[in-house]
């Protein structure tokens, strides 16, 4: 029954492999992505500590957010944004959540869609002013197609400035996020926008698309734990390159098939696709308690800074 | 014999408030058949992940072969290469293992990657075909199987490579009775033909038929016992208080009776008893 090979050691000699690459940029990226998503998701299921705003009625919660995320939208102004980030940071301790591995990821966010995404905007071209950090520097300034290029081409103080200020309300957004997701269940979430009369088909794609971004997150996860465990070589060969070549086509479909499952086992469980409220929970002393400051307090920043 | 894995004091954690795995004491010789006992969620996965450095100890060392390793030992291109090709890895959930297209693509990945002539690799991938009865599946996608079929693609395409040591974690579960006993057949087999074998259970019937060092892992995450499988299986204390067996009652001709769930000590009732 076993084949021959299996009972000798093995004696074959390995092939030098053919170039020295390992998993591309791209692969790499892909699975930190994934990770990241588990991640935040695994600790989306899991917000059951105790504080303020786990304590608090789903819709306050999803109200406030919006509320605010509009808020943070309107002004520029540094002192503004500044003080918005102290009452988050406020609610963040009041909630008991980690500061340091929350803000570490806010910071994150923060930087790649904030300041990396809008840092061109700093050039002198889009944001005239003092340049700073010179990059480029011709002898005459210069027509190209409708484009006027200046002399110099850097960073100036102005737009970097500006930059500052976009990435800090971008961090300040995502902040907000990161309060409703760390203290109430994606469940509770639906349940709320459902109450507050956003409409079945909108809640079912949001549900639907949240499992299937959880499956394949953890497709590709499991994929790259086994790819490691027969990748024996940082260089990669040109048989196996091949193999591999459609495996992003092939994470997707994999992924469909258990999200399938998940599916249907939903359906067996009895669900429709329409969300159905047990019992709609009024809202308690402590919840309009909430409401009322957060309404003073974005009142007042409205009357102050606008 | 030469240990292939020495681990020293070995602790890990996912999370920082709960440990998975403390103060691991363990030393796996060369053609041993060790089976790693213990409930669900005693640590038996963790344990086998850092065994195959998939994740790396938080306390205390793990040797390979005498060689300490850690994360950056796998940078060394020919540490990697020795110990990736030498050990083969089965995934409790063969769907985390598969990547390929089709079986075929699967089996032959190893030896490919390991840059074996393309010939070696077709030819080792048709016995490993025929051992497992896999004929009628070559040419399909591996998520396209039953899990029976998908547990025996996962074994042959770490076989295909000749892996001196083979890893198995709950490789019976999910599985029906003919395909569970073809599976134990098959490590018993593999452990002849000279591989070392580590296998995570807690099907005890499993390790009762490979007459195995039996390591016992406790529900706080540490090993509990070792000794031989005869030994094991006969404290009935230590395997209640490790949750591998509970005990139940039933009733039959009116009177109540309590026994253990022993379940390879399989029990029938005649008549009276
Ligand atoms: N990826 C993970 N993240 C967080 N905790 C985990 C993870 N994997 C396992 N655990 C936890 O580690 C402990 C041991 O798990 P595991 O090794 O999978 O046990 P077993 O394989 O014996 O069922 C369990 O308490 C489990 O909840
Ligand atoms: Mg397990």
């Amino acid at each position: 029954m076993i084949p021959s090979f299996l009972k000798e050691k093995e004696t074959v000699s390995p092939a030098k492999p053919s170039s020295r690459r390992n998993f591309n940029f791209v692969d790499r990226t892909a699975k930190n992505m994934a990770a990241f998503l588990l991640t935040s998701m695994q600790q989306w299921n899991t917000s059951r500590r105790t504080g303020l705003l786990q304590g608090l009625d789903a819709r306050v919660k999803v109200i406030f957010v919006l509320a605010y995320v509009i808020l943070v939208s309107l002004t520029h102004k540094v002192e503004f944004q500044l003080i918005l980030s102290g009452l988050f940071f406020i609610l963040f301790l009041a909630s008991k959540i980690n500061p340091v591995r929350v803000y570490l990821k806010i910071a994150g966010l923060a930087f790649f869609f904030g300041f990396l995404v809008f840092l061109p905007a700093a050039l002198n071209l889009f944001s005239p002013g003092e340049i700073i950090f010179l990059f480029a520097q011709f002898e005459h300034e210069r027509k190209w197609l409708v484009y006027h290029i200046p002399k110099e081409i850097g960073i100036t103080r102005e737009g970097l400035n500006l930059v500052a200020r976009i990435s800090l309300k971008v961090f300040n957004s995502i902040s907000l996020t990161f309060l409703l997701t760390s203290t109430t269940g994606f469940e509770q979430v639906v349940k709320a926008l459902k109450m507050m009369k956003v409409p079945d088909i909108f809640l079912l794609t949001l549900t639907l698309s949240y499992q299937y971004i959880f499956i394949f997150s953890q497709t590709i996860l499991e994929t790259y734990q086994a790819l490691k465990m027969r990748w024996w070589e940082r260089g990669a060969r040109a048989e196996t390159n091949a193999i591999l070549s459609g495996r992003m086509g092939y994470l997707f479909r994999k992924s469909w098939e258990k999200y399938d499952q998940v599916y249907h086992s939903m359906v067996a469980r009895g669900y429709t696709g329409e969300i159905s409220l047990y019992h709609q929970d009024a809202l308690k002393m402590k919840d309009y308690l909430f409401l009322f400051i957060a309404a003073v307090f974005f009142a007042a920043c409205l009357f102050f800074f606008l | 014999m030469r240990a292939i894995f020495e681990l020293k004091n070995v602790g890990y954690q996912y999370t920082d408030t709960r440990k998975a795995l403390s103060n691991i004491n363990l030393s796996v010789p060369e053609g041993e058949i060790l089976s790693i006992v213990g409930s669900n969620g005693s640590g038996k996965s963790t344990l086998l992940h850092l065994m195959c450095g998939l994740i790396y100890p938080m306390e205390g060392s793990i040797a390979y072969k005498g060689i300490e390793f850690q994360e950056k030992s796998f940078k060394k291109a020919a540490f990697n290469r020795e110990f990736r090709s030498s050990i083969g890895f089965v995934f409790q959930n063969s769907d985390a293992q598969l990547f390929c297209p089709t079986v075929l693509d699967e089996l032959i990945f190893g030896p490919l990657q390991l840059g074996y002539p393309k010939n070696l690799a077709i030819e080792r991938a048709d016995e490993v075909v025929r051992m497992l009865h896999l004929e009628a599946y070559t040419d399909r996608p591996s998520y396209m199987l039953s899990s029976g079929e998908k547990k025996r693609v996962a074994i042959g395409a770490v076989l295909t490579t000749n892996p001196e040591v083979l890893i198995f974690d709950e490789p019976m579960s999910g599985l029906d009775p003919k395909t569970r006993s073809f599976i134990i057949d098959l490590i018993f087999e593999l452990s002849q033909v000279g591989k070392t074998i580590i296998v995570a259970t807690h099907h005890l019937d499993l390790v009762d038929y490979l007459k195995s060092r039996v390591v016992v892992l406790s529900e706080r995450h540490t090993i509990e016992k070792t000794g031989s499988s005869d030994e094991i299986l006969s404290d009935t204390d230590l395997l209640i208080n490790a949750n591998l067996i509970a005990e139940y009652s039933h009733r039959h001709n009116g009177t109540v009776h309590k026994h253990l769930s022993l379940g390879f000590l399989s029990h029938r009732h005649g008549g009276k008893s």
